[in-house]
């Protein structure tokens, strides 16, 4: 995923400039999903997970608004807000041994799909996100971001404010475990 | 591993409910419509959106330089332009002038046809003419006045010699078509009567400046113009006849003797002038001589003055009557060509006469190329004769202006004594008078 085709970049500019509402529509309708799938695998709860990316947004559009500064990477902005939103999420609750709730999520997220497909599907991603989130926090971020939504490097430092040589040795580290842990289970 | 990214990937297909997306949208949407007020839009957010587009480093060092150096270009491109504009109206002297000059070497070397080029030369030097003529009005400092004629003289001769040039290459160069061969003699004929223009104009402005006392270069210049300007016209009647007689062109033949007529008709005009030039001169000469005469006789005022000169040269003693002698003596030896009167040797103006007759004759027998060559020789004849009157004139005005302040004394010193060329000193009271070597060492 590249940050910022020429069409986003003018988009950009049409909100700071005039303030135009249907513009920031376009941009979010294109975020949208990557903001709600990065937020619920950290949340792990859908209806929180809506509420999170609301106010996600609803952030986004006043920094825009009112920032001086030039934005180089939308993309990274999205999700350095959506990170800190979970962050300050969690602190304001007390932080709940989540497991994930299998029937819940399957139900809502492929209810449109056909079961036949879905069935081993649903074992690997129930495997996978079993063994998800018993990752470390840092792990999991890393190797979501990378994996799920195909972030490259260099844009997964800028969200994370952390060095690319970190990111690249947060990875490996946690595939390794994410290995181990498959294994054992 | 493999398998563990590939399971990564298919979590993608996760998404939010396709319901809430949308009215979370329409949410989103009414939030911001209620709190937005349109800004007015300024330069400065545009610039925003260029910032935006391209990446730091490309404007840094590519796009700022370039801009940079495109309004640079500009400015540069509209100052010389502008300046261009208000030179065209430069005098020689002016700041702008040398603009002016530039800007038309410029067109001429822009213009690719070689007809065109010989209209601009001559366009230009018409355009001296005008120069001089408003020097002349304007321009009250005589010196300065001088000066910018003499610019301005200079730079129509050199368009002149262009010109002639240009009439040599259409002479030598044979044109095939007819009709190539009739435009470039119409063309020619042009030239011919602009020239007399030019020609008649400067005429009568070396008059006007003779009148007050010039040094003798710029009068050298004026004549070699006006001597210029009438070689071309002969030069263009040349090539008319040449291309005649080769038959390159249809021309009537009395049209072609026509013109060659007229300028030896001219060349008649010019020499009758200058003869009577040359008589005025003999006449004023003349008169001034005897008033020399009147004051080398009075000797109580040349002692006072020879006193007088005595303090300031200590070197040698002089009697009244060795200087009266040495006056006398002085004008006595006057070699003919040097001082006295101005006698045109005889021969010249009866040469010239012979000469207009021949080509006459010539031309009436039909061999128009001889009666050409012969309009040449009689123009030098006359300018020669010509430019030795007005020298002759100058140094007179130039004699007759320190007439009041000092006494023709031979001077005592050799080196203010000089065989050639009359120059007057007229700081001093010892004005060199043009003497013969013989007379310099009597003095002494």
């Amino acid at each position: 995923m590249k940050t910022h085709s020429l069409k986003e970049k003018y988009w950009i500019f049409k909100i700071k400039h005039s303030l135009d509402p249907e513009a920031y529509g376009k941009l979010y309708d294109l975020y949208v999903d990557r903001i709600f799938r990065f937020v619920l695998f950290k949340v792990s709860s859908v209806e929180e997970a809506e509420d999170i990316t609301s106010s996600v947004f609803l952030k986004v559009w006043n920094y825009i608004r009112t920032t001086p500064k030039r934005i180089d990477n939308l993309n990274a902005l999205l999700y350095r807000i959506a990170r800190n939103e979970v962050i300050d999420y969690y602190r304001n609750r007390k932080r709940l041994e989540v497991s994930l709730n299998d029937a819940e999520l399957f139900n809502k997220i492929i209810e449109k799909r056909d079961l036949n497909q879905e069935i081993d599907q649903k074992i690997e991603i129930k495997n996978i996100q079993n063994v998800l989130n018993q990752l470390k926090d840092e792990y999991r971020e890393v190797v979501i971001l990378r994996f799920v939504e195909e972030l490259s490097i260099k844009e997964i430092s800028e969200i994370l404010n952390k060095s690319a040589v970190n990111v690249r040795v947060l990875l490996h580290r946690g595939l390794e475990k994410l290995r181990q842990l498959m294994e054992e289970n | 591993m493999d398998k563990i990214i590939q399971q990564l990937k298919e979590m993608r297909q996760i998404e939010p409910r396709a319901d809430w997306v949308t009215s979370n949208r329409e949410l989103l949407l009414s939030q911001i419509k209620a709190q937005s007020t349109k800004k007015p839009s300024s330069i400065f957010s545009y610039w925003y959106l260029v910032k935006l587009i391209f990446p730091m480093r490309f404007l840094h060092f590519i796009a700022k330089p370039v801009g940079v150096t495109i309004i640079a270009g500009l400015f540069i491109i509209i100052t010389g332009v502008y300046s261009v504009n208000a030179s065209k109206g430069s005098l020689p002297g002016d700041i702008l002038y040398p603009i002016k000059l530039t800007s038309e070497k410029v067109q001429i070397s822009l213009t690719f046809s070689q007809p065109e080029k010989t209209q601009l030369r001559i366009i230009y030097a018409e355009e001296r003419v005008k120069e001089i003529e408003k020097v002349i009005r304007m321009e009250t400092d005589l010196q300065k006045r001088q000066k910018k004629v003499n610019i301005a003289v200079n730079n129509l001769k050199t368009e002149m010699n262009n010109v002639a040039r240009d009439l040599e290459n259409v002479k030598n160069k044979t044109v095939n078509k007819k009709e190539e061969a009739q435009k470039t003699i119409e063309s020619v004929k042009q030239i011919d009567a602009k020239i007399a223009d030019i020609s008649s104009k400067l005429e009568i402005h070396k008059e006007e400046l003779n009148k007050e006392v010039v040094n003798i270069d710029a009068l050298k210049t004026i004549n070699d113009a006006v001597m210029t300007v009438k070689e071309i016209g002969v030069k263009a009647t040349e090539v008319i006849v040449d291309k005649f007689n080769k038959g390159e062109v249809d021309l009537p033949v009395h049209e072609v003797k026509d013109s060659v007529d007229k300028k030896i008709q001219e060349a008649q005009l010019t020499l009758i002038k200058v003869q009577e030039q040359s008589k005025t001169a003999e006449a004023a000469w003349k008169e001034f001589e005897s008033q020399i005469s009147l004051k080398v006789e009075s000797t109580p005022e040349m002692s006072v003055k020879i006193e007088k000169n005595l303090e300031i040269e200590s070197s040698k003693q002089i009697t009244p009557t060795t200087v009266s002698t040495t006056v006398t003596t002085a004008l006595e030896n006057k070699t003919p060509e040097v001082l006295g009167p101005v006698v045109i040797s005889p021969a010249n103006p009866a040469e010239a006469e012979k000469l207009l007759k021949e080509a006459q004759e010539l031309a009436n027998q039909g061999d128009l190329k001889a009666a050409i060559e012969k309009l040449k020789l009689i123009n030098n004849v006359t300018s020669q004769v010509k430019a030795e009157v007005d020298a002759r004139m100058i140094d007179l005005q130039k004699l007759l202006s320190e007439k009041s302040a000092t006494i023709i004394v031979p001077s005592i010193k050799d080196s203010n004594i000089s065989t050639n060329g009359a120059i007057i000193e007229p700081s001093t009271a010892k004005p060199a008078v043009e003497t013969s070597p013989a007379a310099v060492t009597d003095s002494n």
